[in-house]
């Protein structure tokens, strides 16, 4: 018979509301034997005691529900954000919060370099920096013959030296709308969208994509969830051709690697007909650490870019609205096919039109095909009201709200995007709870940092940098938001049954905590310390 | 960058036509590898009989051109074939149905191996209106309108006159000024549709500030067998009474030879051309000022039909007058 275990802890906070804390936890075979006290284990024979965590608290494993494999690619790159960020092996890059700071960072950086190769940082945000706009001049300081590119943390922007503007030609004379210029006529280095960045990107070699699915970017992934607490943790949109579904089934197949990852694949790929056989062809290829089937389908661009689509009254700062990715009558083929053949889709929408015309293709695919337990998510869902709520609860919709952004982009919102009444209902998870449609919350990482109880504080506190409580009224209680991190997120992923809670025969996944979240103010929340993971019985901490 | 590769973007709404204006583009004599990137790799119908391979998302055309899926990554697939060892002659891109074309232009005009050479709209004259009032779509079609350099109006023999008129009405309230419109007929030649209709830096031509510009213009065009002497051409190309702005095309000689010919302002070069494609010609010029049915008239006068079949003529017209859109040469 296998072993035994028995995890002493200050305190375990279960998520079960049959025992919604306990002191000990006994595991065998990767799963949860039994809840309780000291004796927990007592019915079920000889135990091990382990006391590691007896200081710590513990957890369910963080169920991440929306983020992209390429917050792991990043690190092959310097970090030159404002916020203090750890790697995947735990080094804290500490933030860069003056121009003067973000030039010394890279210095240091360019000094390591091989010769011939270009600079590349990523996380920049200017948004923070108010003084002066991070411009070439400033990157020429530290290099006049080497490409530097420093990525902003949206990745729709980079600002660039000299010395890249020199490798892809671009003047005084150039006419290309993200190429921004300066005063005198000369491109300031700052380069916006796609269209500008593409010649340098690939001068230089740089393929986040292509990276993301190399096997150190998807351990770094792993790593990165592991360090906040995250066992299970959905890549929203992937291609997952053969070759890469044999790497990730190799890699979460070894033991020690500390992730469960639920690939969502890329919906508008092929025919819906092709996506659907697809989907179900890849749900069978399953193992433990890697849950295929579900799909991920677009329908507009981001709010902070004005690509979202907008309800009336649109954008306070611009007249145009957004722009669809899928066309609506498209969607709505996608939505229908892939419903009737039971495949779950996870559906990003972030202005209010996509998010209604998403629930009215919802809406008829679901009344051409009722029925069966279909759990399709609407993704960022940023700007539902409760009307859209009251017909999502009616479809039995779920939702995974976009919680960091109420920091990250929340001030912006209020005063360039949406204006004060929009801003202050986005991500509105009392409404989402009230109307009973089941609730997750999500960082987008790398959009912004993955690391659920920052994510649990936004949904708690929603405070912005510039000192704001942005819809106090949206404010959901501690307890709710750590509900959203674990079960809430764990259903949207249909794993609920698995993971998401501490109880009897649920996969032994936790999150192993410095502190408990229930206990601290809620300012206090997004600073607990996390020392690690145990997933499937394995420890991943200290 | 003039030294680039070509690139024209093909925009439209969904089903508005641009497939087939890509599948007849493929099947033309036009002598030019041509690469399409397109969007609905399933809906490129290609005689079976030009293909001569076909891979997962290739088909690789008799007359050296290539249709590939754009999959989904525009910028992977013109990375793969800016990489490549030899660059096609031109690049046309299928933008999805709700694209914004700017931005695909924007690549064009950023990245320094492709020169932008405009943006091809294809108008759906029986869906129109339609689209352009339904609250979530009106948007992105009078911005595929509104980024045109050249309107294409399909479909016109499925649609009666009056409804070809107000169609192209409705849509030239929403085109720029620059664009001409074009009424397909059962043909629109290559060398209309790839050929410059932008300056390097992404203005129309003539587009400088000048107050002279117009603001409307006609065109006229010819595809098919008839040739004409050199010196009926070089008469032709001397008139500067006929409101020609803009004229190029490949005119065949009666000696057998082809002449690539072209004319901008006053200035007009005739050079030989290697592939003989019979005649091709476009003129644009003024609207008010290029005649499409005179010019057809002389163009009749002073050419000859080749022997074998009649050709066909598509002299195509555009305006800002719907009355005059469906001139007299019209095909179909």
């Amino acid at each position: 018979m296998s072993e035994t275990v028995v995890y002493r802890a200050r305190k375990i906070i279960t998520m079960d509301v049959n025992r919604p804390a306990a002191t000990h936890v006994a595991v065998r075979d990767g799963r949860i034997l039994a809840v309780g006290g000291a004796d927990v284990a007592a019915p079920w024979g000889a135990a091990r005691d382990d006391a590691r965590f007896a200081d710590a608290v513990l957890m369910p494993g963080f169920v991440e529900g929306h983020a992209h494999m390429m917050a792991g690619a990043m690190w092959q790159y310097v970090y030159a954000g404002y916020q203090d960020r750890h790697d995947p092996d735990g080094v804290l890059w500490p933030g860069l919060t003056s121009i003067e700071a973000v030039i010394d960072g890279l210095c240091e950086a360019e000094a390591r370099l091989a010769d011939g190769a270009a600079l590349v940082a990523w996380g920049f945000d200017p948004i923070f920096l108010p003084t002066e706009r991070l411009n070439r001049r400033h990157l020429d300081a530290v290099s006049t013959v080497r490409p530097i590119v420093v990525m902003h943390s949206n990745f729709h922007l980079m600002t660039v030296n000299s010395a890249a503007l020199a490798l892809v030609g671009y003047d005084r004379d150039t006419a290309v709308e993200g190429v921004f210029k300066g005063a005198d006529g000369t491109p300031t280095g700052e380069l916006q969208e796609m269209a500008a960045m593409f010649p340098l990107l690939r001068r230089l070699g740089i393929d986040f994509r292509a990276l993301s699915r190399q096997p150190d970017s998807v351990r770094a992934f792993a790593r990165t969830a592991q360090r906040v607490g995250v066992t299970t943790s959905a890549d929203l949109m992937a291609e997952l051709p053969d070759d890469d579904v044999e790497t990730l089934l190799a890699l979460t197949g070894e033991a020690d690697f500390p992730l469960r990852i639920v690939p969502a694949l890329n919906g508008m790929s092929d025919t819906p007909e092709r996506v659907a056989e697809r989907a179900l062809a890849l749900r069978a290829r399953s193992g433990d650490r890697l849950r295929l089937g579900a799909v991920k389908l677009m329908t507009d661009g981001s709010i902070q870019g004005f690509t979202a689509r907008l309800k009336w009254p649109g954008y306070l700062e611009r007249s145009e609205n957004g722009i669809w990715n899928t066309p609506p009558a498209a969607l709505e083929a996608m939505v229908e096919r892939l419903n009737a053949a039971g495949v779950q889709m996870h559906i990003h929408v972030n202005g209010d039109e996509a998010s209604e015309v998403a629930i009215a293709a919802l809406e008829k695919a679901l009344a051409a095909h009722p029925g069966g337990d279909h759990r399709h998510t609407l993704q960022h869902c940023q700007m539902a009201d409760a009307a859209q709520f009251r017909r999502m609860a009616a479809l039995g919709l779920c939702v995974n709200l976009f919680a960091n952004h109420v920091w990250y982009f929340g001030d912006q919102h209020v005063e360039r995007t949406l204006g004060p009444d929009r801003a202050g209902r986005i991500d509105a998870a009392r409404t989402a709870l009230d109307h009973g449609v089941p609730l997750a919350i999500h960082s987008d990482a790398p959009v912004t940092p993955m690391a659920p109880l920052f994510t649990a504080w936004c949904a708690a506190t929603r405070r912005t940098p510039q000192g704001r409580v942005l819809g106090a009224a949206q404010r959901i209680t501690v307890d709710e938001a750590l509900h959203a991190i674990t079960l809430g997120a764990a259903y949207t992923l249909k794993l609920d049954h698995e993971i998401g809670s501490i109880e009897t025969g649920k996969r032994a996944d936790f999150a192993v905590l410095d502190d408990d979240p229930t206990a601290v103010a809620v300012d206090a929340l997004k600073d607990i310390g996390v020392r690690g993971t145990v997933l499937g019985g394995r420890v991943f901490a200290p | 960058m003039s030294g680039g590769l070509p690139v024209t973007v093909v925009t439209g709404y969904l089903g508005a036509g641009k497939t087939t204006l890509i599948n007849d583009l493929l099947a033309q004599p036009h002598g030019r590898r041509i690469t399409v990137l397109v969007n609905d790799f399933g809906e490129i119908a290609i005689d079976e009989a030009l293909i001569v391979s076909r891979s997962g998302d290739t088909i690789a055309l008799a007359n050296g051109c290539l249709c590939c899926s754009l999959g989904d990554d525009l910028f992977d697939a013109l990375d793969r074939i800016l990489s490549a060892p030899a660059l096609p002659d031109h690049l046309v891109i299928e933008t999805s149905g709700v694209a914004d074309p700017r931005r695909v232009t924007q690549i064009a005009l950023a990245e320094p191996m492709l020169a932008a050479h405009g943006t091809v709209t294809v108008v759906d004259p029986l869906n129109l209106a339609a689209t352009l009032d339904d609250a979530l779509l009106a948007d992105t079609v009078r911005r595929q309108l509104a980024a045109a350099d050249l309107a294409v109006v399909s479909k016109a023999a499925l649609c009666d006159a009056a409804a070809l008129d107000q169609a192209c009405a409705l849509a030239a309230g929403h085109l720029p000024a620059r664009a001409p419109v074009l009424v397909a007929g059962r043909t629109v030649p290559a060398e209309v549709l790839l050929d410059r209709l932008i300056e390097a830096g992404g203005a129309a031509p003539g587009a400088s500030g000048d107050a002279a510009h117009p603001a409307t213009y006609r065109s006229w065009s010819y595809a098919g067998d008839r040739r004409i002497a050199r010196a009926a051409l070089d008469g032709l190309l001397r008139r500067d009474d006929l409101g020609i702005y803009r004229l190029k095309g490949f005119v065949g000689l009666d000696d057998g030879s082809t002449v690539l010919v072209q004319k901008a302002g006053g200035r007009a070069t005739v050079e030989p051309a290697a592939a003989a494609v019979g005649s091709r010609l476009v003129a644009i010029g003024a609207a008010g000022a290029l005649d499409p049915a005179a010019l057809e008239r002389l163009w009749r006068s002073l050419s000859v039909a080749d022997a074998g079949p009649q050709a066909v003529s598509s002299a195509s017209a555009t305006s800002r007058t719907p009355a005059a859109m469906r001139p007299a040469g019209i095909d179909e």
